[in-house]
């Protein structure tokens, strides 16, 4: 019986996301990135920077990415002060959006993209839908949004990124601490701006 | 096929010539000969020619019209044409059993042409994608090679550049094949060379049809492969040859009518029951007669040679009876090995995807090597050619199995191509 209430104050609890405006902003973002990918004045190598910044404009409007930060995090956020958290804060969202921005890029924009529908869950919407590539590969990627019509979070192939980097970062800091898993990101990121 | 056609054409020209044989034989001579007039003279009882002994070449001479009808009606054979009819239909119809045979071996032929096509094109298809992101990555690599990124090495350029050599050469594999089997097709479907060929479907995928018990499917194969039905009419026809040989000992018997008769204007027609002159004379008659054609024992002989093809083809048929369910039992465990292969590799390619998506995000923030990512792209490769492969071989293995149980083009069990499927 307590179960019962306790689900139900869960369930009444759960923030209201519009599941057909999240649709809308995951479809016309999706439509955004692969007008980008298509555009022939974007193509090549040479016009990596452009295609990054449009892409990154795109994924800038869609994705919360401080949230997508801190649930990457996990439990070891609550750990960090405020001025770690900016500078965590800071360098992951670069690495987790050039995360997504060279996963986008790797498609040619001739996929096709289908809306498989929406699930509500606790802290917002699941907007499902899958890429069928030319050779009829599916790729399935959910979106996660929150009340803020924002995602928060992307499972591809069933997996969550913020679950997947959660485990990451657990493992690191058993052996290590935060200066630690900082400089490893900052390395890794100024690396990543050298090469663009 | 069209060769197989003409062997019913021929089976049936056979037994066209054994039921012409049960009709009257007309035999009709006409002649017209140079002949002599010559006029009778009534001298006491003893008939002469006024001119014997004065010929006068050009008063005398004339022209012969002559005519002979003979019709023979067989009344008795000894079984002779009743054997041979026989034959000849149980000939007919091992030759249309022939004809069901080729037609299902050029149905098979395609459709194992049809399913490698698509699986080169599928195949093809697929490298162009894995080609396209490994020359993505490639790029990437460079740059960051370029930029001094210390998680990058020149092994991870080489490993790329290594896997796009692979693929290059799986994509020529592909290209050739594609070509080849456009090639057949167009040949068994009598196409011109340079016309397309293009194919129902566009990617290859499983066809979903359940064929039963493997018991059930020798079962079917045994009662209806068109070889057995062309074994047991072949040596049924044998039989009836050799038996048909054999009468040949005998006689056959046969009623005759004939009419004979001559006409030669300017010479007198002899009346006499003893003498027929051949250039004036009308002859009609009935009659029954025997005729034998004895080789010595050329017939048994004949009937030995037949009786030996009647043991060849048993011995055919034996072996046929043992290796049908041999045939169908090795597409029925080929069926059930490609589908387990896909039930696996339902598994194991999304885990080889999330593996992928794994290694790229901590390869991304710097927490995992590249390498990870190009082992678990090669992994993901090979399972799915392997899964490619794998569509291939049901397809395949449906289609043998419709040809092993007799019912590869029919329409019936919808084994191949699949109730509707395509």
């Amino acid at each position: 019986m307590s179960v019962v209430i306790v689900l139900g104050l869960a369930l009444a609890a759960a923030p209201q996301v519009d599941a057909d405006a999240a649709t809308s902003m995951v479809r016309a973002s999706v439509a955004s990135a692969l007008e980008v990918l298509e555009d022939p004045a974007l193509q090549g190598q040479e016009n990596l920077q452009k295609r990054y910044a449009r892409l990154r404009a795109v994924s800038d409007r869609a994705f919360d990415w401080p949230a997508m930060a801190q649930r990457s995090l996990g439990a070891h956020w609550r750990d960090l002060d405020e001025a770690q958290r900016k500078r965590f804060v800071a360098t992951f969202v670069e690495l987790l959006a050039d995360h997504y921005l060279r996963q986008i890029d790797r498609f040619s924009g001739k996929e096709r993209v289908e809306y498989v529908g929406t699930e509500p869950n606790p802290e917002g919407v699941e907007v499902k839908m899958k890429i069928v590539t030319a050779s009829r590969e599916e790729v399935p990627i959910h979106f996660y949004v929150g009340p803020s019509q924002r995602v928060y979070d992307v499972s591809i192939e069933g997996v969550s990124i913020a679950n997947h980097y959660r485990g990451s970062f657990d493992r690191i800091l058993v052996n290590s601490d935060f200066e630690g898993l900082m400089k490893r990101l900052e390395q890794t990121l100024a690396s990543r701006a050298a090469a663009l | 096929m069209a060769a197989t056609h003409a062997e019913v054409d021929r089976a049936e020209a056979r037994q066209g010539q054994v039921r012409a044989a049960r009709f009257p034989e007309l035999q009709v001579l006409l002649t017209v000969t140079t002949a002599l007039q010559g006029e009778l003279v009534d001298e006491h009882g003893v008939r002469s020619t006024r001119s014997a002994y004065d010929f006068n070449l050009t008063r005398d001479l004339s022209a012969a019209f002559g005519g002979q009808l003979t019709v023979i009606q067989p009344l008795y054979t000894f079984g002779k044409l009743d054997l041979r009819a026989e034959a000849a239909e149980h000939g007919l119809y091992a030759a249309k059993a022939q004809v069901d045979m080729t037609r299902a071996e050029v149905a098979l032929e395609a459709a194992r042409l049809y399913e490698l096509n698509l699986y080169a094109r599928s195949v093809l298809l697929f490298l162009e994608d894995v080609e396209g992101i490994a020359k993505k990555s490639l790029e990437e690599t460079e740059a960051l090679l370029a930029a001094g990124a210390a998680e990058v090495t020149p092994q991870d350029k080489l490993r790329l550049e290594a896997a796009l050599g692979l693929t290059a050469v799986g994509r020529h594999r592909a290209e050739a094949g594609i070509a080849q089997t456009s090639a057949g097709l167009r040949a068994y479907l009598g196409l011109p060379t340079d016309q397309p060929v293009a194919l129902a479907d566009g990617f290859l995928e499983a066809l979903p049809a359940a064929p039963g018990s493997l018991e059930d499917l020798i079962g079917m194969a045994l009662e209806r492969r068109p070889e057995l039905m062309a074994l047991r009419h072949g040596i049924e026809a044998r039989e009836k040859l050799a038996e048909a040989q054999e009468a040949d000992y005998f006689p056959d018997l046969f009623a005759v009518g004939f009419v004979s008769g001559a006409y030669t204007p300017g010479r007198d027609f002899v009346t006499s029951r003893y003498v027929l002159d051949p250039l004036g004379h009308f002859l009609p008659g009935l009659g029954v007669g025997a005729r034998w054609t004895l080789q010595w024992d050329g017939a048994g002989q004949r009937a030995k040679e037949a009786r030996a093809d009647v043991t060849a083809l048993e011995q055919l048929f034996v072996w046929a009876q043992a290796g049908l369910p041999a045939e169908v039992e090795r597409a029925y465990r080929d069926l059930v090995r490609f589908r387990a292969d896909l039930a696996k590799l339902a598994v194991s390619l999304p885990q080889a995807k999330q593996w992928m998506v794994r290694a790229s995000a901590d390869y991304s923030a710097g927490l995992g090597p590249s390498s990870e990512i190009s082992d678990a792209v090669q992994a993901y490769v090979a399972l799915r050619v392997a899964e490619l492969d794998a569509a291939y071989g049901v397809n395949v293995a449906l289609a043998e199995l419709a040809r092993a149980t007799g019912t590869l083009g029919t329409g019936d069990l919808g084994l191949y191509p699949g109730g509707g499927a395509r």
